[in-house]
């Protein structure tokens, strides 16, 4: 009985998302950064701002103020919105993110019930799921230590969940073979989360290590993105009964006037759990001074691609 | 959008190129200084025996030096301190005196000169790239060490007396390479003669060096004894900093040594000709026959002058905000390396006299200079000043007693701090500014005023003082600017009735076209008056080519160009020494040993506007004065 009341989330996810293409993810996605996304949503290491969604020790290094926007499919949308300031030696820094999404009349929810059944019930017609960050990084000895609470909630139908958690990370730059650059980051992400957390509002307990680096390849710049993370499943504990997910990015760009580029970006990954999200990702940026132009697209589940824009001021 | 991806990269915008005109002449009769000369050149190197990463200071020495404790000069954080010993494989406890040698296949002894890079990417080695001056030095008889400081380089800060006192190691290690009896140098090196050459940051130190030279401690810290003393003659600056290092918080002294300084006006790097504050600092004290001299190169770049580090003066990606497309070619640049510091040490260190006129103008030698414009600074230990500007804020007095100022019909006559282009640095300079415009306000545009004057007075007692002669010079530094004063008011008749303003006109608006840059070419002529007052004129032009600023862009986009520069140019003077004597063959009746007054007419351009400072008078050796233009 414990075993199936364990893998219950797990079974009813792969139900639920397969009900109807018309039926929104048991998971919403939580991919945050346009940029991140194209190349793999391997974002622990980066450095733009909408890296506190990922892990805050990289707020240390992190600029500017960022939003975007996701269309899924035409029953679900997302956005966020982070910024970052420095403050002495240090930053902080903010976000939010929202998603919504709306199910067909026909669309159920597939429960365990006290019996140990699968119970089908109607799934909420409406879901908006919400998350708040406010997190704070500072440097010592060369390491950039950082640490953020958020508040996720999720409000299906006249259902409504939300939670408190906690985020902490710490990253460093340093180069390898003594000539490329390399930032390695590590983050703790969701700490006080729960198990039904976890679904609801997708959340797992993760620990992800990210990597940074790039060099100039001919007249080009060449950035790679790669990150590896265990999420806890359920209760279980976190790198015994861990899901591994990775992915790698890479980012080809070019510079014709300081200031000004243009960058295409690919990525493959592990698909986010429980979502429709497939795993191949691209996207394509633009920088003009200030501003920066991201396009990102994520592959779904069948054919569909969910396209992400996002703009960034620095 | 298009509109937007090319809105801030500006159009190439250079000053038109006068050099046709200016260098037309060659004058100097004698052997190009960047000509190949006539020894043979042979190459070594001394160092360490150890070096972890360069394999010819490792593998290849012929001559083993010793480590030298540098700790006192150099601070780093914890952390980069062992980054950087993992790297090199010392500390600042154990630097090496490592070296690359060209010298002359000959018995010697030869001038002995040493040069020193500046900052860059440590991992890019740039002691060899001087390998061109190397060569061409050794060629024509003096011995040139490219001193390695790359362990220096990086991120460091306040770290130029290090690389000051890491030279006179290396100096110190040099007079054992002449005793040694083991030694392949043994006997060919004239201590008695040598040179010290620095670029960027190696450019200030080689001024840290010349001071600490002569000290007996640090200034920083009296417990570190100095005990150096050694013959330096000559010290070169190629692009320097200044004043990144301070000794004991002052500005760095130096004296009595022959100093040339030589800048890039499209400089990436250092981007203000910086190296004229050192230029302005060097004092000639002890009677003996110094000069010194400074050249502003216009289109010529930081990095350039050594082969390794060529036109990306801020790294391998730096053509995405410096505009390289105005450049002189590394090429055309290092020529002039060749040409002007080849001359500036065979005039020091080999006393070949011949070369000394084209410190004096560059014009004499249009035939050896790379086809770009130059403005030049210059002077000699005989130049006694009668005007800097510098001594107190009355526009009346000259800077030695018994010298009066005056101006007449004057639009502009004021004195001010010169400042470098870069975000208004101080030059630690001041000078007068002087206006005019010959033309009368009012409605017959041709009406012209008496032209106006500057005059510089002298009594008798302080004429006597200086011992003016036929045999002295004038001098004058002298800058054109952009600025042009509006029609000269005219004056008016005090015992008449002040009806102006009831005939008075509103006033007209600008014209569009007044707004326009005026590009004329501006001269004046320069007077002299004797006791008797008799009087000698001649034009300024004669003496070198009055330039308006040089207009200079280095940076792609016009928003950032706009942000760090104060101005499109650099407020650089060239300095005018005129004979006396020329005065005599103009007006021979004119007496210079009765010198009265020395006076600027500005008789030959309608309206202008100059910068004008350290005017004096020399008695200088002929030898500059050789072959000046008719």
């Amino acid at each position: 009985m414990n075993r199936v009341r364990t893998l219950a989330p797990a079974l009813i996810a792969l139900f639920a998302g397969r009900l109807s293409a018309q039926c929104l993810p048991l998971r919403l996605p939580i991919g945050a950064s346009t940029r991140g996304i194209a190349m793999a949503d391997a974002n622990t290491a980066g450095r733009d701002d909408d890296v506190i969604f990922y892990g805050p020790a990289q707020l240390a290094v992190a600029r500017g103020t960022s939003a975007s926007v996701e269309r899924y499919s035409d029953r679900l949308v997302g956005g966020a919105l982070s910024t970052v300031s420095r403050i002495a030696s240090g930053a902080v820094g903010l976000g939010a993110q929202i998603i919504e999404g709306r199910n067909e009349p026909q669309c159920n929810l597939v429960s365990v019930g006290p019996n140990g059944l699968f119970v089908s019930s109607p799934a909420p017609r409406d879901v908006t799921r919400m998350l708040a960050v406010i997190g704070g990084a500072g440097t010592f000895k060369r390491f950039h230590f950082g640490a953020s609470a958020k508040y996720a909630g999720v409000q299906a139908g006249d259902e409504r969940t939300s939670r408190l958690m906690f985020d902490a990370g710490v990253s460093r730059d340093m180069s390898l073979a003594d000539f490329v650059p390399l930032t390695v980051a590590v983050a703790v992400q969701n700490i006080g989360t729960s198990a039904a957390d976890t679904v609801q509002l997708n959340t797992p307990l993760r620990a992800a290590l990210g990597l940074t680096s790039g060099g100039p390849v001919g007249p080009l710049d060449l950035a790679v993105a790669a990150q590896v993370a265990v999420e806890r499943n359920a209760n279980q504990p976190l790198f015994q009964h861990g899901r591994m997910i990775g992915g790698l990015g890479l980012e080809l760009g070019y510079a014709w006037l300081d200031g000004y580029n243009f960058a295409l970006r690919v990525g493959e990954r592990v698909p986010p759990t429980r979502t429709d999200i497939g795993h191949f990702t691209f996207g394509a940026g633009l920088v003009l001074d200030r501003v920066t132009i991201d396009y990102a697209g994520e592959g779904e589940v069948g054919s569909r691609l969910a396209h992400r824009i996002g703009i960034r001021l620095r | 959008m298009a509109l937007s991806l090319v809105a801030c990269a500006q159009p190439l915008k250079l000053t038109p190129d006068d050099s046709r005109i200016v260098l037309a002449h060659q004058l100097l009769d004698a052997p190009n200084p960047a000509d190949r000369g006539s020894y043979g050149v042979k190459t070594l190197y001394y160092g360490s025996g150890t070096d972890k990463q360069r394999r010819y200071y490792r593998d290849s020495v012929a001559i083993k030096t010793k480590a030298v404790d540098a700790s006192a000069f150099v601070s780093m954080q914890p952390e980069q301190a062992e980054d950087r010993k993992k790297y090199w494989g010392f500390d600042a406890k154990q630097f090496p005196i490592n070296g690359r040698v060209w010298y002359p296949d000959g018995a010697g002894p030869f001038p002995l000169v040493l040069v020193v890079h500046g900052n860059h990417n440590m991992k890019d080695y740039s002691d060899p790239g001087y390998d061109y001056l190397g060569e061409h030095l050794a060629s024509r008889g003096f011995i040139l060490a490219s001193v390695d400081e790359n362990f220096l380089n990086g991120a460091m800060r306040n770290e130029n007396d290090g690389r000051a006192w890491m030279l006179l190691k290396h100096l110190q290690a040099w007079r054992g390479f002449n005793d040694s009896a083991s030694s392949p140098l043994r006997g060919k090196i004239d201590m008695h003669n040598i040179a010290i050459m620095g670029h960027s940051r190696g450019g200030e130190a080689v001024g840290h060096a010349a001071a600490f030279n002569r000290l007996p401690r640090y200034p920083d810290d009296a417990k570190v004894k100095f005990e150096f003393n050694f013959d330096i003659k000559a010290v070169v600056a190629i692009a320097p900093v200044d004043a990144q290092y301070k000794p004991a918080g002052q500005f760095t002294p130096v004296e009595n040594v022959n100093y040339l300084v030589i800048h890039g006006s499209h400089d990436g790097d250092v981007s203000a000709f910086t190296g004229l504050r050192q230029w302005q600092r060097v004092k000639f004290t002890d009677g003996k026959p110094w000069f010194k001299s400074a050249w502003y190169v216009y289109r010529a770049n930081h990095g350039q002058w050594n082969t390794v580090w060529g036109s990306t003066d801020a790294g391998p990606r730096s053509a995405r905000f410096l505009d390289l497309r105005g450049l002189i070619s590394p090429e055309e640049q290092r020529q002039f390396g060749k040409v002007v510091i080849g001359a500036f040490l065979e005039a020091t260190l080999h006393d070949k006299r011949e070369y000394l006129p084209l410190f004096r103008d560059h014009r004499v030698a249009g035939a050896w200079l790379p086809k770009t414009m130059y403005i030049t600074r210059f002077q000699e230990s005989g130049y006694k000043t009668l005007a800097n500007y510098e001594e107190d804020v009355d526009v009346t007095t000259g800077s030695v007693a018994g010298v009066s100022l005056t101006g007449d019909s004057l639009s502009t006559w004021k004195e001010d701090a010169l400042n470098l282009r870069w975000q208004n640095t101080p030059m630690n300079d001041n000078a007068v500014w002087l206006g005019w415009n010959r033309h009368l306000a009012g409605d017959d545009t041709t009406k012209l005023g008496q032209p106006a004057t500057y005059t510089i007075a002298l009594t008798d007692s302080l004429a006597r003082a200086l011992r003016v002669d036929r045999q002295s010079s004038l001098y004058l530094s002298i800058a054109p600017t952009d600025a042009k004063p509006g029609p000269r008011q005219p004056a008016r008749d005090s015992t008449k009735k002040d009806s102006s303003k009831a005939k008075s006109r509103p006033p007209k608006k600008p014209d569009a076209k007044k707004e326009e840059k005026d590009t004329t070419t501006i001269d004046l002529s320069v007077e002299v008056v004797d006791a008797n007052n008799v009087t000698a004129r001649l034009p300024l032009t004669r003496y070198g080519m009055p330039r308006r600023p040089l207009e200079t862009h280095v940076l792609r986009r016009a928003d950032r160009e706009k942000t760090q520069f104060a101005n499109t140019y650099e407020l650089v003077l060239q300095t005018y020494v005129v004979p006396l004597a020329d005065f005599v063959a103009a007006s021979p009746q004119f007496a210079p040993d009765k010198l009265k007054a020395i006076r600027l007419v500005f008789d030959r351009t309608l309206a202008g506007t100059i910068i004008l400072d350290d005017i004096g008078v020399s008695a200088i050796d002929p030898a500059f004065l050789a072959q000046a233009r008719p």
